[in-house]
């Protein structure tokens, strides 16, 4: 019962972990707007529960869309990265200008071209989650068995066969485990975009509400968002985790050691 | 091939090389390593260009013949598509280029039969031993029914015992069959046992040391390996590849 244990484990940690938290800040009494405790947090999430989830499915929504459209554009970009030395180099400092570049300085230049509301956010998302997407698929199209592109050289295959059948598949484990520590970056941009956009609190998303409580020195609404943010980067990855599980069904990261195959479901294994 | 020479950068791979494959014949190409075989092999496959010389597959040009799929490739290392199932797998090299599949293509599912992994056709490859992998790379290759077979080294990955298993099965395959099969190994046992002729190749710069003609009875039965003239047939081939190795190197003129 792996599984079991793992989870329960976990549980512990979390557990302990926001006991420690409890208990540090009763003892030394630090100001809430410094460090709320989880019993706090919780209630401030109790109080007002559909706000923070209206904001929550804001903020996710704009973490997910900008990632989706990062992903897409980064398999084109690298694509065609991947086809050419030259190109790829010639674009590798622009990614990682567009990777270093400090986006809470040029957010404000974003708004006054697109506007309010979504787009800037939209676009500031996509913005930081396309160069870690962009290395992966360079990395992962080029990572395909050189004997397979040779067998299929072997029948002509046109170039987008070999991309579609071969580089794609051959490509997914690195995007999807890049796609982890995405979501960390994209809920932050997208929590930065809420509060620099200055849109009113009631459209908003968890940014927004973070941004006025810490105007306001408001100590629990600003670490409600916080808490709920964490909770969204949670989600996305046991999302992550659970398309691994579907989609790389047959991937050596998806694999149980040798040692549990005795205790599994018998599969029709050949162990030599 | 006619006068075929190639160069990469400044070593010489292979040295005017004159080889005539006869349409359904069986030919090995025997070599140590480094001796330019696998080379030889990917020129007729027109995966690679002769610095000089002549490739011609029956009569067109070795791309020609990769457009109209008339030639299946065995790659030494079995490269199945580990997120397909062996099925899948097998069937790959019909579906690219969908429309220059011939109509002497074969049911896949027959051939994995054939090779005896009819249960395993839900299988990933890894799943499979090596043995088992080779032998989905081989169907995949016989499915497009193909005038050519190219073949290299499938078996250098394996064991002794399982190389044995599977050069009996392939005799048994090609049998059946009107194709012209190119067979690269450094396995003398494997030659003899799997050919009509036997091209021996020498060390780096490759040239034809000999050719061997192999007459023992076709179809070909595991038993042939304890007959004399089997023996007879390899201690030809040692010879001459003994032969190869000690040629000296002279530049090219």
């Amino acid at each position: 019962m792996r599984g079991w244990r793992v989870v329960f484990a976990s549980v512990v940690g979390i557990a302990v972990f926001g006991l420690v938290w409890e208990v540090f800040v009763r003892v030394t009494d630090v100001a809430e707007f410094i460090l709320l405790p989880p019993s706090k947090i919780i209630a401030e999430l109790a109080d007002n529960p559909a706000v923070y989830w209206d904001a929550a499915l804001v903020t996710g929504r704009h973490a997910l869309i900008g990632i989706a459209i990062a992903f897409a554009i980064s398999i084109v970009a690298g694509a065609v990265l991947a086809s050419s030395r030259f190109i790829e180099q010639a674009s590798q400092p622009v990614l990682v200008l567009i990777l270093v570049a400090p986006w809470v300085a040029y957010f404000t230049s974003i708004v006054a071209w697109l506007g309010r509301g979504d787009p800037p956010v939209l676009f500031l998302v996509t913005l930081v989650a396309v160069p870690a997407f962009t290395f992966a698929a360079v990395s992962g199209l080029r990572s395909s068995d050189p004997a397979a592109r040779e067998l299929l050289a072997s029948v002509n295959a046109s170039r987008l066969e070999v991309l579609w059948r071969l580089r794609l598949p051959s490509a997914l484990p690195v995007l999807l485990a890049t796609s982890r520590y995405v979501i960390g970056l994209t809920l932050a941009a997208a929590y930065y975009g809420e509060g620099g956009n200055l849109t009113s609190v009631g459209e908003g998303g968890l940014g927004t509400i973070g941004r006025s409580a810490a105007s306001q020195s408001q100590g629990r609404p600003l670490w409600a968002t916080v808490f709920a943010t964490v909770l969204l980067g949670v989600v996305g990855l046991g999302l992550v985790s659970l398309i691994e599980r579907v989609l790389l069904r047959w991937h050596v990261s998806q694999r149980r050691s040798p040692l549990d195959v005795a205790s599994a479901r018998p599969a029709r294994r050949w162990v030599p | 091939m006619r006068g075929v020479t190639k160069f990469f950068g400044r070593l010489e791979a292979l040295r005017l090389i004159d080889l005539d494959v006869a349409p359904g014949e069986v030919v090995t190409v025997l070599g140590a390593s480094g001796s330019g075989k696998t080379t030889l092999l990917r020129l007729i496959g027109g995966l690679a260009e002769p610095s000089s010389g002549l490739v011609e597959v029956d009569g067109a040009s070795p791309h020609e013949a990769r457009d109209s799929k008339r030639v299946g490739f065995v790659p030494q290392s079995p490269a199945l598509l580990p997120w397909r199932t062996v099925a899948r797998n097998a069937s790959l090299l019909l579906e690219v280029n969908r429309d220059a599949t011939s109509d002497a293509a074969r049911s896949p599912t027959e051939l994995l039969a054939e090779v005896g992994l009819a249960e395993f056709t839900d299988a990933y490859p890894h799943e499979l031993s090596g043995g088992m992998q080779q032998r989905v790379a081989l169907v995949r290759a016989m499915t497009l029914g193909a005038p050519l077979l190219l073949m290299d080294e499938p078996f250098a990955a394996l064991d002794e015992i399982t190389r044995e298993d599977m050069r009996h099965l392939l005799a048994r395959l090609c049998e059946s069959l009107p194709t012209t099969v190119v067979f690269v190994t450094h396995s003398v046992p494997e030659s003899v046992y799997l050919s009509d002729r036997v091209v021996v190749l020498s060390q780096r710069p490759g040239r034809i040391v000999g050719i061997e003609q192999i007459d023992l009875p076709r179809p070909r039965q595991p038993d042939v390996e304890d007959d004399p003239a089997f023996f007879a047939a390899t201690k030809r081939l040692r010879a001459l590849l003994h032969e190869g190795a000690t040629l000296h190197w002279t530049p090219a003129v």
